[in-house]
């Protein structure tokens, strides 16, 4: 009889163990926006390599959906703008130090952006009914930094930061490293 | 007596334990976007079906304007890609023209949503519905709903059947401009329903397309 409370609770925390650790299900999208990152040491050997599901901004929102009506976003000063019709204008990736809280969805800048690099031309590929968009950017450092945060900018007139990530842990990269920051957006993905 | 309340009590404690520890399960950080389609048919003003599709609907006109949308371009005033309009014909869009000739194919305005009886599987390469008997309308302005961080896009359209026809598919186009500065449309989203809709005359269908971003 005085086992009872101890069978009791160790049937409840053992419940509770089970499905706490349960593995999340990967839930798709139809159109899944991921970021890599990529850090060198000053040797060139690779020291971390993580992949993550990215959260778009009201940015991104506004030039989805401006492929289906007109659309406004917030530039990276706060002013809400419409974004018109154009699409041409550098592209960049940037890296900071700031610790967002919590990457929203109306984030319109990094909160310590710390360098913004061009990234390479979008390249995109076609496998059956999926397609692929991805482009990347490198940042060397003299000194040593450590990231917390990533984000998409884009430049029409003005800047957009269309995607926005606090990394799960800060990520060092030593001086004289390297760290490759790669989108990949995968339209189509099999929900 | 006692070892039917020990049962009970051991069985609720393994559901509480189990119920909590799922409450307490990281939250998976949710990214990109999702299209969830919905198609109802009406009679009489009576809610008769619903078929709710969340599948992959974009076509390659889309892939090809998203990546126009992605491009970089510096100075450097080049870039093309090339998409289907609605009647078959290829054409060559412009991210940067240095001529300036109808750069930006987003002015194009309009948009159509689509219904039709084709039952062709969805190709990544549709340009048009497969069906013989189509439809198409002018959507409303899209919606938008806001719970940070996701956002909601909701657009339109709804249809008043003349005769009787089975909807079995559902499109999404919208004009574009091109570098002659005439516009011409493109199918941008098709979805083959997985529950076909036999609609009578006098019925009417409504089709939504629910753009959520950020899960």
């Amino acid at each position: 009889m005085k086992k009872l409370p101890v069978v009791l609770l160790s049937a409840f925390l053992i419940s509770f163990l089970a499905s706490s650790t349960l593995p999340l299900r990967e839930e798709r999208e139809t159109m899944d926006v991921f970021v890599n990152l990529k850090v060198y040491d000053e040797k060139g050997a690779l020291i971390k390599d993580i992949t993550m599901r990215d959260p778009l901004t009201q940015a991104m929102g506004g030039f989805v959906s401006r492929l289906f009506s007109a659309a406004s976003a917030t530039d990276e000063s706060g002013t809400s703008r419409s974004l018109g019709t154009g699409v041409s204008g550098p592209l960049y990736i940037c890296v900071g130090t700031g610790s967002p809280v919590n990457p929203a969805y109306s984030d319109y800048k990094l909160v310590y952006p710390l360098q913004c690099i061009q990234a390479s031309q979008a390249t995109m590929g076609i496998a059956g009914n999926r397609g692929n968009i991805s482009l990347s950017a490198s940042f060397t450092f003299s000194q040593q930094y450590t990231i917390t945060e990533v984000g998409l900018r884009k430049y029409l007139s003005y800047n957009y930061l269309l995607a926005h990530d606090a990394l799960p842990s800060p990520i060092t990269v030593p001086a004289g490293g390297k760290l490759t920051v790669t989108y990949i957006i995968r339209i189509n993905s099999g929900v | 007596m006692r070892n039917l309340v020990f049962g009970v009590l051991l069985i609720c404690l393994i559901l509480v334990g189990y119920y909590v520890g799922l409450l307490m399960r990281p939250k998976e950080v949710k990214g990109g976007v999702s299209v969830t389609l919905v198609v109802r048919q009406y009679r009489d003003g009576k809610l008769i079906k619903e078929v709710v599709e969340k599948k992959d609907p974009f076509t390659n006109n889309f892939v090809q304007l998203l990546w126009s949308a992605m491009k970089t371009n510096n100075g450097a005033c080049t870039g093309s890609y090339t998409v289907v309009d609605i009647g078959g014909t290829s054409r060559n869009l412009y991210v940067c023209r240095s001529d300036f000739a109808a750069e930006y194919p987003l002015q194009g305005n309009g948009a159509y949503i689509w219904i039709g009886n084709g039952a062709a599987p969805f190709s990544l390469n549709d340009y048009k519905l497969s069906g013989t008997s189509t439809l198409k309308t002018t959507p409303s302005i899209p919606s938008e709903s806001i719970a940070d961080p996701k956002i909601n896009y909701t657009i339109s359209a709804s249809f008043s059947l003349s005769s009787a026809m089975t909807v079995s598919e559902v499109g999404f186009s919208r004009l574009l401009r091109a570098p002659d500065y005439s516009n011409y449309e493109f199918l941008l989203m098709h979805d083959v329903l997985s529950t076909p809709i036999s609609a009578a005359a006098g019925d009417t269908i409504t089709v939504t397309y629910i753009v959520r971003i950020n899960g």
